[in-house]
């Protein structure tokens, strides 16, 4: 564990935010390699039971992964995360990513990402651990 | 037992757990690091560290890799990572892509993948990548 002595858990996540656009989406496909029409391709995500192009669910993910370096300073060798994609997230939305710690003793927190108007579009849990 | 030389989409029946489907190699180049500071910024990454989640985006792309041509319609449901390392600008990381499960529940087609991201000797990031497949 490597928040170091004395160091307690924060209770918050620092929260992270992005505006998500057809550019935003086009470079994480370029990072991946994940080039799925239903993300970058409005004409094929028409017919699609979205109807139009959403993000991919580890950008998301990712905004969490910054949530945590931003507030750790770096990640914490040993950090477990899992999580659940509960909700498509259309091209043109804005994310913020944040979390809860839940549980001090194992330095658990309850991550999340959700659209503007709240909805979660992932959830679930980050183990940091506790200081030594 | 599906040919690894196919050209079909990877289906259900053709996945066997515990069977190495890839090991892609994911160059950490400067291209990477521009795109993903175009999307996130730049306030994780320091010049001799990455920041963690481009070994997620690694995963990803080593997963794709791996596992191509796939059907239209797959649902990535569900996402398990274990952080164990760092990574630096200009490294290179190998992947491991293997089918760990596969569980037909509720009519849902499930297929669980194993990643493992090395970086030299050093074991960087494992994940489980969970997913409803289509066909």
């Amino acid at each position: 564990m490597t928040l170091g002595p004395k160091i307690a858990p924060p209770p918050e996540l620092v929260w992270t935010q992005l505006q998500t656009d057809a550019e935003t989406v086009r470079r994480y496909a370029e990072l991946t390699a994940d080039f799925n029409p239903i993300h970058l391709d409005p004409e094929f995500a028409k017919g699609t039971p979205f109807g139009v192009p959403i993000v991919h669910g580890t950008l998301g993910l990712n905004l969490v992964i910054e949530s945590i370096e931003r507030t750790f300073g770096t990640l914490p060798a040993g950090v477990s995360i899992e999580v659940r994609f509960s909700r498509p997230v259309p091209v043109g939305s804005i994310i913020r990513a944040g979390g809860s710690l839940r549980d001090p003793t194992t330095g658990t927190y309850e991550i999340f990402v959700e659209t503007h108007d709240g909805q979660r579009a992932l959830e679930g849990a980050c183990v940091i651990g506790v200081p030594d | 037992m599906r040919a690894m030389s196919s050209s079909a989409v990877w289906t259900f029946d053709d996945f066997q757990p515990g069977l190495v489907l890839g090991r892609p190699a994911i160059a950490l180049d400067a291209l990477r690091l521009a795109h993903w500071t175009a999307i996130y910024g730049s306030s994780s990454a320091t010049p001799d560290r990455l920041p963690s989640g481009l070994l997620v985006a690694a995963m990803m792309e080593s997963y794709l890799r791996a596992v191509q041509p796939r059907p239209p319609g797959n649902i990535h449901a569900r996402q398990g990572l274990k952080f164990s390392g760092t990574a630096k600008p200009g490294e290179e990381l190998r992947a491991e892509v293997a089918c760990i499960g596969k569980e037909l529940s509720r009519e849902r087609r499930w297929v669980t993948f194993g990643v493992t991201l090395r970086c030299g000797i050093q074991n960087v990031l494992s994940g489980e990548i969970q997913t409803i497949w289509a066909r």
